[in-house]
């Protein structure tokens, strides 16, 4: 257990009764790193104190990781992403590992590493543009982008080359790191030595000119050298230091060359030529007691010497020179390869830095320095565990890259043991970054890329994340609410097709926009091939739909859902909708669910039924229905039974309404004698038969013959029958019916049954006289 | 690196909260002690919880617990508290003319669907304006003696709530109406009293058979049939007449008189401050219906499979080892958490005891490639071991031993211990490296003091 994790106090400071002690109760939200802790009564003391206090809700936000912003990390998950999918191109071991990864892969990945590290070079602007920052923690942010831009270069350099394969001569490209990650000595001291008319008496002149020539910046140290050359009055010291300058100009420097023989072949040659200049040097040395100057000064002539005898031995290469000159251990890293071991190569470094070392240890206080020396001796795990300690985004990607490239081990074997929690260290470090990644609830579509990537483990919690995306934009909503509650809720009672048209221009977006959520969850179940997650995403999301009284839409993720027992549910409230709020009502929301599944093509059985009459009428709604007929296509009639009658019912209405009564009659009956409609509704369509018995005046104008009208006398009687037995409604059959009558609200449920049943009676009389009627025709 | 933010939202509740509860949709729900619920969701400007409050006075006695289902079953928040009654809420549409507000107090009589929307004058509608609030469904009165925890089972098996009550009854009802949310069934009653230490099912005579399902009516025709059971809720640990019982046993006096006359009777006096009663479904659907309760004084974990077709089996218990001086034998249970799936091959469950210690316990499920040592596995082929022991930090702070809650957050990867005056979230860690002696780290900045 972590001993070093401190405490942190509650602001404010929980307020409670004096002497009462208290507990916590906590809830974890559902889609966010976020806590929700109260002040709790003891178990002992589950009574109501006599004191009154409003209570606080505190929410902590737990694993959030302030070093990143939120367009950082969708930026590197794009990289990440499109490593992934470089990286699934290759071919596999037996153990499910990537085999060696072949040129081209190792070119991309070279590319996706120079990219991150663009990336955190394109936040240090931000960084400092951002007001909101403290400066302390401005420069924090920033030196902790500069280690992470480090050790990503460091690893570009060493197991990423530019060439591919890494075998050209590492020097001057380790230099130039360590010129970029520490730079030293500064320009400002430069320019002020440059200023001075007698530079060689400052005291930093010659320290200046050591490190100067350590770090093979030539041309300050030849310039200085120059100044001493044309400008002291000794002129030993003058030869001296022409001496030198002449072997800086004439350093060959490996970059400089197009092939490695060529440049090793010039660099033999300056090598005789510095032996040579050391040598000459040394006969000066012995000269300087004779010189005018020098000679009169023993300290000042000793000083010269040492100086120039460090110089010379530094630019010949002397390991013991570089150590001692060099401040620490990258230095002098940098130094060896350029000037002790010029034709150095990757598998040298390792050693070479073993050998630095032991002169100058590598501090392991510092992080950065601890990951940096970890990679250049080959020891991968480690450096990644103590990235770990810097950086949970730098140890995720740096893991990435380096399982990738086959320099990490491989997973152990799965299930050796059920007892062992461990993964291989990519999982386990890609795992940890998600945990960060979720305390910012709008960065889900990247966690669940990231957990596609962690192998079991990863899908596990992927379902728990999926879940838990917020599926409405209710964070807009409830803006909206704030800000015009009253409008809002005006805009709920308006029915239907008109809802769109009165809606602001806000609220429309808003509703274009819903969807989204949901399609995007649902996409992305699909691609990670989950099943149950996307049915019950499609559940969720339908219930929240019939809430809003969206039920065409509802129906159709229903149907996704393969949820037969919902639509009927949805139908059953569509008709509620007709009890309630009438027949326009019921007609948008019939309108509102897609033609496909109302009036399903495959349905043979059904267009026998109703036969081919309403047909215009169908293609008359198809063009008025909001949703394509594509949505539900081949799905059959298990979905539609309820649907079916829904539309029927609606065809009713058109008929009905563009006087086609004797089409409307002839559907009623059938809706009412086939047992297509639910039970409860019979009352209700009862009562819609009264206007169609008026009148006869022919035979054939009979809108419902004798036979029909008995049939319908059967159906009341089942009806009434069993209430006029008990005297109550024990199965609800005029429940519908009593409430579409309506009353007032203190109206108890008898009264209303009694108000139906008198209706439904005025029904049977009008049904027994349209048979006399009929009889006597 | 790692933080802990907080911020705060000041409630209407006027005494102390008892649970809280998130939704997906999302939104909190908080219960109290002043006999209310509420229910916020985030404000968008402050990022503070108290957006839209509605609270509304849900029981007539401390509410204890609150749940919300599923959201594949809409908005439904279940609550219990003191007076035994569980309560289930849905949110309706109400008529209003604007201006009047029916947050506060909404009438709880038990509303049929669209019952109180007005009288369906078509085409009036317009003129006002609805707004939500939060009605009763349905009240389930079956048990005798305080609702101390509640859960919904997983959706895949259907609308389900368990909840076990302090006469040590786990209770299962299951919803039979989906839309209008008022028919509930009792579909299971356990007495936990009477179960052997070791794993029994319903065969072997143990306990009360399941009930059937499929009552007709309402909540009340349950209440007879519960009555039958012949308990004596709580005698067991009643007379244990520990420091802490005696200690509480003033403020419990005055619990029972402040919380209506409706329950005293059917209380009868049980001391409930030495106990601890928790529960929790497995969350994986795959291995069915399970749930781990714990209840009483006795601090047994019960595991059971709740098979649809089959009778209960109580197919493991899990024992907290003992601790603490203060209990004679294992410490009560006070709270119980079941991990997501995690992908691996065992399950985990958390449990808080009321010695302060929280404890993860590892329930290996049978390995589907088969040949195990079957001996050495329980009945049903699961087996379960304490993984960790966590204690709490500061010991030392405060007079009493607090029992310490649990909770997992969604991925299953942090735990929430919280205790009397401290909050600790755990991960496990998952790899040798970072590995500590048992496995758990604290998260880095997330003890919290209060």
């Amino acid at each position: 257990m972590d001993s070093t994790a401190q405490a942190v106090q509650l602001q404010p400071a929980l307020a409670h009764t004096t002497g009462q002690s208290i507990a916590l109760s906590t809830a974890f939200a559902p889609n966010s790193n976020l806590i929700a802790l109260v002040p709790s009564p003891l178990e002992t003391q589950l009574t109501p104190s006599t004191t009154q206090q409003r209570q606080l809700v505190y929410a902590a936000q737990f694993a959030v990781d302030h070093s990143h912003r939120r367009e950082f990390i969708v930026h590197s998950y794009t990289l990440f992403a499109s490593l992934q999918k470089i990286a699934q191109d290759g071919t596999t071991d037996i153990y499910g590992a990537p085999s060696q990864p072949t040129q081209d892969q190792l070119s991309y990945y070279n590319r996706i590493i120079r990219l991150y590290q663009d990336a955190l070079v394109q936040q240090l602007p931000i960084i400092q543009a951002d007001t909101t920052l403290s400066p302390s923690l401005k420069s924090h942010q920033l030196t902790h982008h500069a280690d992470l831009h480090s050790i990503l270069s460091l690893t570009q350099l060493l197991y990423l080359p530019n060439d591919g394969r890494g075998d050209g001569l590492v020097g001057e490209e380790l230099l130039d790191w360590v010129n970029t990650v520490d730079r030293a000595p500064s320009a400002e001291e430069g320019e002020e030595l440059a200023d001075l008319s007698r530079p060689w008496e400052h005291p930093n002149f010659w320290p200046y000119l050591h490190r100067c020539i350590l770090r093979a910046h030539l041309l300050s140290s030849s310039t200085l050298l120059s100044l001493l050359a044309s400008s002291h009055p000794s002129p030993i010291l003058r030869d001296l230091a022409t001496l030198a300058t002449d072997l800086l100009n004439t350093f060959p420097r490996s970059t400089a060359f197009r092939t490695e023989a060529e440049f090793l072949h010039k660099l033999r040659i300056w090598k005789a030529e510095a032996n040579k200049s050391e040598k000459r040097a040394e006969e000066l040395f012995a000269a300087a007691e004779e010189d005018e100057v020098l000679g009169a000064d023993d300290d000042l002539r000793l000083d010269f010497e040492t100086s120039f005898r460090c110089l010379f031995e530094l630019l010949n290469g002397s390991e013991s020179r570089v150590l001692e000159v060099a401040e620490d251990w990258r230095e002098a890293l940098g130094a060896w390869g350029v000037w002790v071991n010029p034709g150095g190569r990757r598998e040298g470094v390792p050693a070479t830095l073993q050998l630095i070392t032991k002169s100058h240890p590598v501090d392991s206080t510092l992080p950065s320095e601890a990951v940096q020396s970890s990679l250049i001796l080959g020891d991968v795990p480690r450096a990644l565990q103590q990235s770990n300690l810097l950086s949970t985004w730098l140890v995720a990607h740096l893991s990435d890259l380096l399982y990738h490239l086959g320099v990490l081990d491989s997973p152990p074997p799965s299930s050796s043991s059920s007892n062992s929690y461990s993964t291989d260290l990519r999982t386990h470090f890609l795992l940890s970054y998600t945990d960060l990644l979720q305390s910012d609830p709008t960065l889900w579509r990247v966690t669940v890329d990231y957990l596609a990537a962690c192998g079991e483990e990863g899908r596990a919690r992927m379902r728990g994340v999926l879940k838990g995306v917020e599926l409405s934009s209710e964070a807009a909503e409830r803006v909206g609410e704030v800000e015009k509650s009253g409008a809002e809720e005006q805009g709920m009672d308006v029915e239907g097709a008109s809802e769109k048209e009165n809606a602001d221009p806000e609220q429309r977006e808003k509703e274009n926009r819903q969807p989204s959520v949901v399609e995007e969850v649902l996409r992305v179940c699909s691609e990670q091939g989950l099943e149950e997650e996307m049915m019950s995403v499609c559940k969720v999301w339908s219930e929240q739909l019939i809430a809003q009284k969206r039920y065409g839409e509802a129906v159709s993720f229903c149907v996704r859902a393969g949820d037969s027992k919902r639509i009927a549910r949805i139908a059953d409230r569509v008709l509620e909708e007709y009890v309630v709020h009438g027949q326009e009502s019921f007609i948008a929301h019939v309108d509102s669910i897609p033609t496909s599944l109302l009036r399903p093509p495959s349905s043979s059985l059904h267009r026998d039924l109703f036969g081919a009459s309403s047909d215009d009428l169908t293609s008359a709604s198809r063009a008025s229905s909001p949703m394509g007929s594509d949505e539900g296509a081949g799905l059959q009639a298990p979905f539609s039974s309820r649907l079916s009658f829904l539309a029927r019912y609606r065809d009713f209405f058109a008929f009905y309404a563009r006087g086609d009564r004797r089409q409307a009659a002839g559907l009623l009956v059938l809706l009412l004698t086939s047992g297509v409609a639910p039970k409860g509704f019979y009352a209700v369509m009862l009562l819609d038969v009264l206007p169609l018995l008026s009148a006869p005046t022919t035979l054939d104008s009979l809108l419902i013959t004798p036979s029909e009208t008995y049939e319908l006398l059967r159906i009341l009687e089942e009806l009434t029958s069993p209430i006029s037995a008990t005297g109550v409604d024990i199965y609800g059959h005029l429940d519908s019916l009593a409430r579409l009558l309506g009353g007032g609200e203190e109206e108890t449920g008898e009264m209303r049954t009694k108000r139906a049943l008198r209706q439904l009676e005025v029904v049977r009389g009008e049904l027994a006289r349209h048979l006399g009627r009929c009889c006597c025709l | 690196m790692s933080t802990l933010q907080t911020s705060v939202s000041l409630t209407s509740h006027s005494d102390l909260i008892t649970s809280l509860s998130f939704s997906s949709h999302p939104y909190l729900a908080t219960s109290s002690l002043d006999h209310t619920i509420r229910v916020t969701s985030l404000n968008a400007q402050t990022g503070a919880w108290d957006a839209n409050p509605q609270d509304w006075k849900a029981h007539d006695a401390p509410v204890l617990k609150v749940a919300w289902a599923h959201p594949e079953f809409g908005l439904l928040l279940a609550s219990g508290g003191v007076d035994g009654v569980v309560k289930l809420w849905a949110q309706e549409d109400v008529r209003a003319t604007p201006g009047i507000s029916s947050a506060r107090g909404a009438p709880a009589g038990i509303t049929r669907l669209g019952g109180g929307a007005g009288a369906g004058s078509n085409g009036a509608s317009s003129t006002n304006t609805t707004t939500k609030r939060w009605a009763l469904r349905a009240a389930l009165t079956d048990a005798r003696g305080t609702i101390r925890d509640l859960e919904f089972a997983p959706p895949e098996f259907g609308l389900k709530l368990a909840a076990v009550s302090s006469d040590s009854h786990l209770r299962v009802w299951e919803c039979l109406d989906p839309v209008s949310l008022t028919e509930w069934s009792l579909i299971e009653d356990i007495d936990l009293t009477v179960l052997p230490v070791g794993p029994s099912s319903s065969n072997a005579g143990a306990g009360l058979a399941p009930l059937p399902g499929g009552g007709a009516g309402g909540g009340a025709s349950f209440g007879a049939e519960g009555a039958a059971s012949p308990q004596k809720p709580g005698q067991g640990f009643g007379a244990g007449g520990s420091s802490l019982g005696s200690a509480a046993g003033g403020p419990m006096g005055s619990s029972s008189s402040a919380s209506g006359s409706s329950f005293d009777g059917r209380k009868g006096g049980t001391v409930e401050s030495d106990g601890g009663w928790a529960l929790s479904w497995c969350k994986e659907a795959w291995w069915g219906e399970r749930i781990a309760v714990s209840a009483g004084s006795s601090g047994i974990i019960r595991l059971f499979h709740l098979a649809d077709h089959a009778p209960w089996n109580n197919y493991l218990n899990l024992l907290p080892p003992r601790a603490s001086s203060h209990f004679s034998a294992t410490p009560p249970t006070s709270s119980l958490s079941w991990a997501p799936a995690s992908g691996r091959s065992y399950q985990l469950l958390a449990s808080g005891s009321r010695d302060g210690r929280a404890r993860v316990w590892k329930l290996f499920t049978p390995s589907l490639e088969g040949e195990e040592l079957k001996e050495s596995l329980g009945e049903d082929g699961w087996r379960g071991e304490m993984d960790a022991e966590l204690e709490e930090s500061k010991s030392a702070r405060g007079g009493s031993v607090a029992s310490v809650r649990v909770e997992w957050n969604v991925t299953g990867t942090v735990l929430s211990t919280v205790g009397s005056l401290f909050l600790n979230l755990m991960s496990r860690s998952a790899h040798p490296f970072t590995l500590s002696p048992t496995g758990w780290r604290r998260r880095q900045g997330s003890a919290l003091e209060v």
